[in-house]
């Protein structure tokens, strides 16, 4: 039941990421976290935010020359498949990356993540 | 991503989907004002600020009469054309069952009136949905082969809400005139827009309502002509004649005088300019590879466009029209879980496939010729970008 929710929560997470820079896309946490609740409670994403941005994605591949990849994500189930996958891969590297830099902190001669802190 | 494609299109907000509901008129909203916090009394109260509060509210009756030359004292208000729909067929039914129990609805109705036959049919009613042509026309001789001994009611529509196709009334009246049957019909989509009179054209009951004519939301209206029997479906203080009871909403109805008023005035020219618009843009997206329009070429409202286009799901179309800034509807409510076409696209002969690939445009007052321009612009980039995604086209 919770994967139903990982591909809001990816999306809430890239634009909390592009909020940082452009304050316009604020409003797209807002709706995707009302998406969010809305299916961790098995409803229907009231405002269609899920269905907006698989659309939006899937648009822009094509236009930009890449129908096959365009219509690859147009399709709900792997639309949302791929942003799980890309939720896994980025939530397992944000873990490394901020394992190596407390390494790096507290024992800044340790070359990689398995050095305990001290 | 979404950002270059918003940019672009940021300043540019273009409302195509007026069969939905309209943009409150400023001059009536400027009429409703003094309703709200001034003459705010109840029109049974005996005081001046309700006398005041019933002297607008029987002016306003007056003016909706009058836009179709019905007799002021047959005009009932009610909260919304999906009451009046209720009310009529429910009303009707149960006033009348002693006469029969037999109705004739058309398969193209509004929901509104299809649930309630279909509610009627759980009570021991008869309901007969009459076909449509591919244009979504009734043909009054089939209707006549309906009528039965103990037909009492037949309900059809005058604009069709999705596709447009105006209905031969004044026909389908003489037919139910004929067999001293009762003829109501939905007008929420023509109210306003084209000429109503209830007496040329056999109209027992009719059914309308303001937001649909840049009134507010809220307020609707039946018609009811004199003589005719109706079980009300609100018992209570008895207001509306009996037939509606509940403290009437005069600022809401004040606006539906208001823009009744203004649309006497205005319904001839704007029909007129709006038909040039409906017309330039449907020869536009024609021009579009396996697109096709909806509804009888010419026998259509002057504001309603709907087309379906091969190989696309209207649902996206809607999505990316918004994405450019145009607010459009589509004929298929699609959700992850159920496929549902619309029911009029079913009717009229389209494959759940093509009612999936329906698009509605409705214009409106805020329509220009360059909202048109723009809409023929953006929209074949549209839907060649999604066939080349689409998962119907090999
Ligand atoms: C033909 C028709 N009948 C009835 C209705 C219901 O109107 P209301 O929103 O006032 O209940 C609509 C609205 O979409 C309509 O188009």
């Amino acid at each position: 039941m919770v994967l139903f929710c990982i591909p809001c929560l990816v999306l809430i997470s890239y634009f909390a990421i592009l909020s940082i820079f452009f304050p316009k896309y604020r409003g797209y946490i807002k709706e995707g976290w009302r998406c969010f609740l809305d299916k961790i409670r098995r409803r229907k994403c009231v405002a269609s935010f899920d269905s907006r941005m698989r659309h939006a994605v899937s648009m822009w591949f094509s236009e930009k020359g890449m129908p096959s990849i365009g219509k690859f994500l147009y399709d709900e189930r792997k639309f949302n498949i791929t942003l799980i996958v890309v939720g896994i891969v980025f939530t397992t590297l944000s873990i490394f990356l901020f394992i190596l830099l407390i390494n790096f902190l507290t024992s800044p001669s340790c070359p990689g993540p398995v050095c305990t802190v001290e | 991503m979404l950002n270059r494609n918003e940019k672009s299109e940021k300043m540019r907000r273009i409302y195509m989907d007026y069969a939905a509901t309209t943009p409150v008129d400023s001059r009536a909203f400027e009429a409703m004002k003094p309703y709200f916090m001034t003459n705010f009394g109840n029109t049974m109260s005996l005081y001046s600020i309700g006398r005041e509060a019933k002297r607008a509210l029987e002016e306003s009756r007056e003016k909706v009469a009058s836009l179709i030359r019905a007799k002021k004292n047959d005009i009932i208000f009610t909260g919304s054309a999906t009451e009046s729909n209720n009310l009529a067929l429910k009303g009707f039914a149960f006033a009348n069952k002693k006469k029969g129990k037999h109705i004739i609805i058309s398969s193209i109705e509004h929901h509104c009136v299809l649930d309630s036959a279909h509610w009627l049919e759980k009570q021991g009613f008869e309901v007969t949905f009459l076909p449509v042509d591919k244009y979504g026309l009734i043909d009054p001789k089939q209707l006549e082969d309906h009528i039965r001994k103990d037909t009492i009611l037949v309900s059809i529509m005058h604009a069709n809400n999705e596709i447009g196709t105006i209905e031969p009334i004044k026909e389908i009246g003489k037919v139910c005139h004929d067999y001293d049957v009762c003829f109501h019909t939905d007008a929420a989509q023509s109210f306003g827009k084209i000429p109503i009179d209830v007496n040329k054209m056999n109209i027992d009951m009719l059914t309308a309502n303001a937001h649909k004519m840049y009134g507010p939301k809220g307020v609707g209206t039946l018609f009811v002509r004199q003589g005719i029997k109706l079980d009300p479906l609100l018992h209570g203080g008895g207001h509306e004649f009996g037939l509606r009871s509940s403290t009437v909403n005069v600022a809401g109805i004040v606006g539906f005088g208001a823009v009744v008023d203004i649309a006497k005035k205005e319904m001839d020219s704007e029909a007129k300019r709006l038909s040039k618009l409906r017309d330039k843009l449907i020869e536009g997206i024609l021009k579009i590879d396996n697109s096709y329009l909806n509804g009888h070429p010419t026998l259509r409202l002057p504001n309603n466009t709907n087309f379906w286009f091969a190989f696309i799901e209207g649902e996206s179309l809607v999505l990316h029209l918004d994405m450019k800034g145009v607010a459009a509807s589509t004929g298929s409510a699609c959700s992850s879980e159920s496929l549902e076409p619309s029911h009029v696209l079913m009717v009229i002969g389209l494959k759940p496939e093509q009612a999936h690939g329906s698009l509605r445009l409705t214009l409106g007052k805020q329509n220009k010729n360059a909202d048109i321009d723009y809409v023929l612009e953006v929209l074949p980039r549209i839907v060649e970008n999604l066939r080349k995604i689409s998962p119907f086209k090999k």
